[in-house]
C-alpha cells in the first residue's frame, strides 16, 4: 500500500467519523431536548443533568460541523475580489487565505491545549461526574483539525496554481 | 494592524479566522493570557435557546428536500390562486411562509421558486417580472417566526426571542402587502384570465397537506401561549419533520438523512462558530469602551434619533451589501445595541429594522445571496437578475423605512 492510499483511507475515514458525529450530536440534541420537555409537561420535573448536557451537544456539534465546513471551504466569508481577477491569481489569493487561516488556527488550539491541561490539573467536573477535560477536549482537536484541513487547502490552491491553464 | 485584519477580511479570509485575531491582539496588547479566548468560546454553550438554531435548521432543510414545497404551493394556490395576479400573489405568501420555517439560507428560491418560476412564465407573466419577483421572495419571511435571522438576534441582544416572534409580524405582512399591491398595480392592465375559486381543490390540498400543517399550529402556537419555549418548539418540530417525511411520507431516505443534516449543519457550524470567537472580540471591545467611544463620536454629529435612524438605514443598506445577514448580526449588535438605546431606541425596535435592512442585503451586489442562487438556479446573468429586481428592491426599500420611523407598527403587538 503506498502512502497516497494511506493517507485517502485516512481521510475517508476521517469523513465517515465526522459525518456520524454531526449526525449522532444533532439526533442527541432532538432527543434530549423532547425528553425535558416530556419530562416537564407530563411529570413536572426533568433531569437536573439535561440541560448542560443539551448544551455540551450543542458546542460539539457546532465544533464539529466547523471541521467539516473547513473540508468544503463553507465558513462565512466577505469575498469581493477573487470574482474580479484571473483565476490563477485567485488561486494564489486561496492559498494565502488558506495559509492564514492554518495558522490563526493552530494558535488558538496551542492556547486550547493549554487550557485543557489546567482544567484536567484542576480536576473540574461537568455533567456531575464527567472530568470537564473530556468535554472541553472537543476545541483544540476541532482548531488543530481546522488548521490542518488549511494548510492542505493551501497547498491544493498552490499546486493548481503552478498548473498552466 | 486592524487595517491588516480589514485588509483580509476583504480578500476572503474566514471571518472566525479574522474575528480570533483580532481578539487575540487585543488581549495581548492587554496583557491577558490566551486562554481568555478559549474560555469565551466555550460561553457559547450557555448561550439561553442556542439549541433552537441547529435545530430549526435541520428541520427546513428536511422540509425543502421533501415534497412539502409542491404541497405548500398547492394549498397557497388554491386558498388565493383566485384573487387578481392570483399567482405571483401565491409567490409572496408561500415564499414567505417556507422561508420563515427554513432560516433565510437561500433554500427558498431553489425549493418553492423553482416550482413556481416556470408557472408564472406559463401564466403569462413577463418573463422579467417573474425573476425579480422570485428573487426578492427567496427571503421574504425572514421578519415571520421561528426565522433563524429572528431568534440569533434574540440570542445576542438577550431580550425575549416569544416577543421579538410578535415583534416581527406586522413589519412583516406590511412587506407582503406592498409587495402585493405592486403586483397588482403591475398587471393593472393585464388580460390574464382569473382563475375561480374552488373549494374541492381546497380541501383536497389540505387533505394532501395534513401531516404539514400542525406544523406552524405547534411552532406558532406553542410558542405564541407560551406553552413550549423556543428551544422546546425546535426540538419537537425537528422530530415531528423527521417523523413525518422520513418514516410516514417516506418523502427522504433514511439513507440521506445524515447527509442532510450534515449539509444542514455546515451552515449552522459557519454561523455559530462566528458567534464563538465574537463573543471574546465583542466583551473585549465592550470592556475597553468601544460603544461609549462610539456613541460620543457619533452624539457630536447627531443630536436627534430622527437623522440618527437615517444614517443608521445607510450604515445597515451598506452592511448588508457586503456582509452575511448571520454574520452581520453576531459582530454588529452588540456594538450597536448600547448606541441606539441612548438616542431612545427599543431593543426589539431596532432588531426589526436591523433584519428588515438587512433582508435588502439578499438584493444588493456584490454579495447579495438571493441574486446569486437566482442566476445559477434560472441561468440568467447576474446583471439580468439585479435589473429585475430593482422595483421589488424600491417597494421593500420603503416598507423599510416605515418599518424605522413608524415604530408603533412593531410595538403593537407587544
Amino acid at each position: 500500500m503506498t502512502t497516497k492510499t494511506i493517507l485517502k483511507k485516512i481521510d475517508r475515514t476521517g469523513i465517515i467519523i465526522e459525518d456520524g458525529l454531526i449526525v449522532g450530536l444533532i439526533g442527541g440534541v432532538v432527543l434530549f431536548s423532547v425528553m425535558q420537555l416530556v419530562m416537564r409537561l407530563f411529570f413536572n420535573s426533568g433531569f437536573i443533568w439535561a440541560d448542560e448536557l443539551i448544551k455540551m451537544l450543542v458546542l460539539w456539534a457546532t465544533l464539529v460541523a466547523s471541521i467539516s465546513a473547513s473540508r468544503e471551504n463553507k465558513h462565512l466569508k466577505i469575498d469581493l475580489i477573487s470574482n474580479l481577477i484571473a483565476s490563477q491569481y485567485s488561486m494564489l489569493l486561496q492559498a494565502f487565505n488558506a495559509l492564514i487561516t492554518s495558522c490563526i488556527c493552530i494558535v488558538i488550539s496551542v492556547h486550547a491545549f493549554r487550557f485543557v491541561d489546567l482544567t484536567f490539573s484542576f480536576d473540574e467536573k461537568v455533567l456531575i461526574i464527567i472530568p470537564a477535560w473530556i468535554a472541553y477536549s472537543i476545541i483544540p482537536i476541532a482548531f488543530s483539525l481546522m488548521s490542518f484541513r488549511y494548510l492542505i487547502a493551501c497547498a491544493k490552491h498552490l499546486s493548481r496554481y503552478n498548473k498552466p491553464l | 494592524m486592524m487595517i491588516l485584519l480589514v485588509l483580509l477580511c476583504l480578500v476572503g479570509t474566514p471571518l472566525f479566522a479574522i474575528i480570533a485575531a483580532s481578539a487575540m491582539i487585543g488581549y495581548q496588547s492587554e496583557g491577558i493570557d490566551l486562554m481568555a479566548l478559549i474560555i469565551e468560546i466555550l460561553g457559547l454553550a450557555n448561550m439561553p435557546f442556542l439549541s433552537a438554531i441547529p435545530l430549526f435548521t435541520v428541520s427546513g432543510y428536511l422540509l425543502s428536500e421533501s415534497g412539502a414545497p409542491k404541497r405548500l404551493v398547492r394549498l397557497t394556490s388554491a386558498m388565493l390562486g383566485w384573487m387578481p395576479c392570483g399567482l405571483a400573489i401565491v409567490s409572496l405568501f408561500a415564499c414567505a411562509f417556507f422561508t420563515a420555517f427554513t432560516g433565510a439560507s437561500g433554500v427558498t428560491i431553489i425549493a418553492i421558486g423553482a416550482i413556481l418560476y416556470p408557472a408564472l412564465k406559463t401564466d403569462g407573466y413577463p418573463e422579467k417580472f417573474s425573476l425579480g419577483l422570485i428573487t426578492t421572495s427567496g427571503s421574504l419571511g425572514l421578519l415571520f417566526a421561528p426565522s433563524l435571522p429572528l431568534i440569533l438576534y434574540g440570542v445576542i441582544a438577550e431580550i425575549s426571542i416569544d416577543d421579538l416572534f410578535k415583534a416581527g409580524l406586522l413589519p412583516g405582512i406590511l412587506m407582503l402587502l406592498m409587495l402585493s399591491l405592486y403586483c397588482l398595480w403591475v398587471s393593472r392592465h393585464s388580460k390574464r384570465v382569473t382563475k375561480p375559486f374552488k373549494f374541492d381543490e381546497l380541501v383536497a390540498a389540505f387533505r394532501e397537506s395534513a401531516w404539514e400543517l400542525p406544523l406552524p399550529i405547534i411552532v406558532l402556537g406553542g410558542i405564541y401561549s407560551g406553552f413550549f419555549a423556543v428551544s422546546e418548539a425546535a426540538a419537537i418540530t425537528a422530530l415531528y419533520v423527521i417523523c413525518i417525511e422520513v418514516i410516514l411520507l417516506k418523502e427522504i431516505k433514511l439513507a440521506d438523512l445524515p447527509r442532510l443534516m450534515r449539509e444542514s449543519m455546515l451552515l449552522v457550524g459557519g454561523i455559530l462558530i462566528v458567534l464563538a470567537v465574537s463573543l471574546a472580540s465583542t466583551n473585549y471591545m465592550i470592556d475597553s469602551g468601544v460603544p461609549q467611544k462610539l456613541f460620543f463620536t457619533i452624539s457630536s454629529i447627531i443630536t436627534d434619533q430622527f437623522t440618527f435612524l437615517a444614517l443608521l438605514l445607510l450604515f445597515l443598506l451598506m452592511l448588508g451589501a457586503i456582509l452575511d445577514i448571520f454574520a452581520a448580526i453576531v459582530l454588529v449588535v452588540p456594538l450597536l445595541l448600547p448606541v441606539a438605546n441612548q438616542y431612545g431606541i427599543d431593543d426589539i425596535h431596532l432588531g426589526i429594522i436591523f433584519l428588515s435592512a438587512m433582508q435588502l442585503g439578499y438584493l444588493t451586489p456584490p454579495v447579495g445571496l438571493n441574486l446569486f442562487i437566482a442566476s445559477y438556479r434560472f441561468d440568467k446573468s447576474i446583471a439580468t437578475v439585479y435589473a429585475a429586481t430593482l422595483p421589488f428592491f424600491a417597494i421593500l426599500f420603503l416598507s423599510v423605512v416605515l418599518i424605522t420611523y413608524w415604530p408603533a407598527l412593531t410595538l403593537f403587538l407587544l
